[in-house]
């Protein structure tokens, strides 16, 4: 028996949470290779990613469903990307979601603490254009098409399709 | 002001001071040692003068007593004309004549004067003969002539004349008792002042230098305690600035890792947003204009490394390090496997030497390692074949371990700068690298406590040092 006829197959979202308006510009021409922009949603702070993952402030009534993968930035202003992600996996309904660290720091004690935090996997920014594309695609595919997301509760989002 | 320290000049004036004050109270002790020496002599002899005075007296006492009882008995005799008065007159005059002698003798050491004393021996001659001349006549029967002769006043007068004699004699011996006893007291009066005077001066001096010691002690005491006090100072100075050093070395370590951190993002932009460019503009510029976006592109990617390496190198003072005993043999072993693959086709000559187990943090040497014997593959690449020693002695305590190759070399004036932080001799055409490597070597050895240093010559190749302390080392 394959598991896909029992799933219902939702359109897999990716969040993007980036501060920097160039780092947006790039990351999603580099995931643009492979999916459609429209796939991807971009919040510029942990404030406001939170609102976005808890359907609140802005965002009540947002029916897409958890994100395929969340793309978090440490460096951000208001809340920073290790709280967003220690908030993320404080919530009983966020607790199962893939969270990718996207971050310039390779420094040991921020990848200590995100895996600490339980992030699902951690992404230095390459300088390099060629790399940074790479990078980025390779985890746009395994995140979005390759992986398999925790299953959702919300019956509500399984319904409704882009 | 701080007083004066305990200095050669102060410590001979002291010493001269005190010197002489101890001298002039020995001067002192001696002359009335010598004073008191001579006032004990003259206490002496007037106690032995007291004696012959009291002897003489005694004497004269005795004697006039003597002629007293011949009289007696001679007027015993007269009265009854009885023998048994005889008697006490024979013995009498016996005495008399021994205490006139007794004082003949005292007159020969001039106690009593030698012509009174004469006289009173005539006038006792006189008188004894007096007395016998009556006894003789009483016993003759001649009463009535003896008593004649009695009545004839001689006996009286001389009698009388005795006692006045002796009177004066005795009244000499007091006058001369008196002066004697005078010379006495001056002398008990004199020794009592000279111990008096003495022991005041004595221990006024005493005293005078005890305070010059004490005060010379005092200042030394202060002069110590100062330099205490001021070494104590010094070493809190000492370890303020060995701390604040150590603080600026973590500041400037962390300022290298904030700033190599927070430059990586407008980096990668810039490198991105170039090639970017070039993948949409690119197939329509001119020759010149993409070499310019390759300047650009290139620039970018090595200022990518060397803030790779700044930041590196930054992490390699903050590390801890994780001591243990690691032997250097296998780890230039394992540094030269892992650089194998960079010198595949090389002909390389190897030559290790003996190098000892030490204790160190193993990663941390390895990567030095690697460093050192990654330069020398790097500037022996012309060198067919390259040879690179590696070896190590002991040198003052010290291990001192080097890596030798026969490659490029350099000019000794720049020695210094070979371990700075991006410095480079060679050309970047030529060798390439970003020059860090040489800085984290010595980063790494600094913290184990040795140095690094090198020697070289151009075209002629080059040897690299770092020391580790001995303490480091482990037997055999």
């Amino acid at each position: 028996m394959e598991e896909s006829t029992y799933r219902v197959q939702t359109p897999r979202r990716i969040l993007l949470v980036e501060d920097d308006p160039n780092d947006i510009e790039l990351t999603l021409k580099a995931l643009a290779d492979h999916h459609p922009i429209s796939k991807v949603d971009v919040v510029r702070d942990g404030a406001e990613a939170l609102d976005y993952l808890l359907c609140r402030g802005t965002y009540v009534g947002r029916s897409t469903g958890a994100p395929a993968v969340t793309l978090l930035d440490i460096k951000m202003p208001k809340v920073d990307g290790l709280e967003v992600l220690q908030r993320i996996r404080d919530e009983p309904e966020l607790r199962l979601i893939p969270v990718v660290i996207l971050t310039s720091s390779p420094e040991d004690a921020d990848v200590l603490r995100s895996y600490e935090l339980g992030v699902n996997a951690y992404v230095v920014k390459p300088v390099d254009w060629e790399h940074f594309m790479d990078a980025i695609k390779g985890v746009g595919v395994f995140w979005v098409d390759v992986n398999e997301p925790p299953p959702t509760s919300a019956s509500g989002a399984d319904a409704n399709a882009v | 002001m701080p007083k004066p320290a305990w200095g050669d000049r102060q410590a001979l004036r002291v010493r001269g001071v005190v010197g002489a004050l101890f001298l002039i109270a020995a001067v002192l002790v001696a002359i009335s040692a010598v004073f008191l020496y001579f006032v004990g002599q003259v206490a002496l002899e007037s106690n032995r003068r007291l004696t012959a005075h009291r002897a003489a007296l005694s004497q004269l006492e005795r004697f006039l007593s003597g002629v007293k009882d011949a009289e007696t008995g001679q007027r015993g005799f007269l009265l009854t004309g009885q023998t048994e008065y005889l008697e006490p007159y024979q013995r009498s005059r016996t005495e008399v004549r021994e205490h006139l002698a007794a004082l003949e003798k005292l007159s020969a050491t001039h106690e009593l004067p030698s012509a009174e004393v004469a006289q009173l021996a005539r006038l006792t001659e006189e008188k004894l003969s007096e007395i016998e001349q009556t006894l003789a006549l009483v016993q003759a029967g001649k009463k009535t002539a003896a008593l004649e002769v009695v009545r004839g006043n001689r006996g009286r007068d001389l009698m009388e004349a005795i006692r006045l004699d002796v009177d004066r004699l005795e009244r000499e011996v007091y006058a001369q008792l008196e002066e004697t006893a005078q010379r006495s007291d001056r002398a008990t009066r004199q020794r009592t002042l000279t111990f008096l005077l003495a022991g005041v001066l004595n221990l006024g001096f005493l005293g005078w230098a005890y305070h010059q010691i004490s005060r010379e002690v005092q200042a030394r005491e202060e002069a110590e305690s100062q330099l205490r006090q001021s070494h104590a100072q010094l070493e809190q100075r000492v370890a303020e600035r060995t701390a604040d050093l150590a603080n600026v070395n973590r500041e400037l370590e962390a300022f290298g890792y904030s700033v190599s951190h927070d430059l990586r993002a407008p980096l990668r932009h810039i490198s991105s947003f170039i090639q970017l460019l070039e993948r949409s503009s690119g197939p329509g510029f001119n020759e010149e204009d993409r070499r310019y976006v390759r300047v650009i592109a290139d620039a970018a990617k090595r200022m990518g490394h060397l803030i790779d390496d700044l930041l590196a190198l930054s992490r390699l003072g903050r590390a801890t390090m994780n001591e243990t005993e690691v032997s250097l043999g296998a780890l230039v072993e394992e540094a030269r496997q892992e650089l194998a693959p960079t010198v595949a086709g090389r002909a390389i000559e190897w030559e290790v030497g003996f190098l000892p187990t030490v204790r160190a943090d193993p990663a941390l040497l390895r990567s030095a390692l690697v460093n050192l014997l990654s330069n020398a593959l790097k500037y022996t690449r012309q060198r067919n074949p390259a040879r690179i020693a590696v070896g190590s002695r002991h040198e003052n305590g010290e291990l001192v371990c080097f890596i030798r190759d026969n490659g490029a070399g350099f000019e000794m004036q720049f020695a210094d700068k070979l371990f700075g932080v991006f410095q480079r001799l060679h050309p970047s055409e030529k060798f390439e690298g970003t020059g860090i490597g040489l800085a984290s070597v010595r980063r790494i050895i600094q913290r184990h406590g040795g140095k690094t240093w090198a020697e070289g010559e151009p075209d002629r190749g080059a040897t690299f040092y770092f020391s580790l302390p001995g303490e480091r080392v482990m037997a055999a």
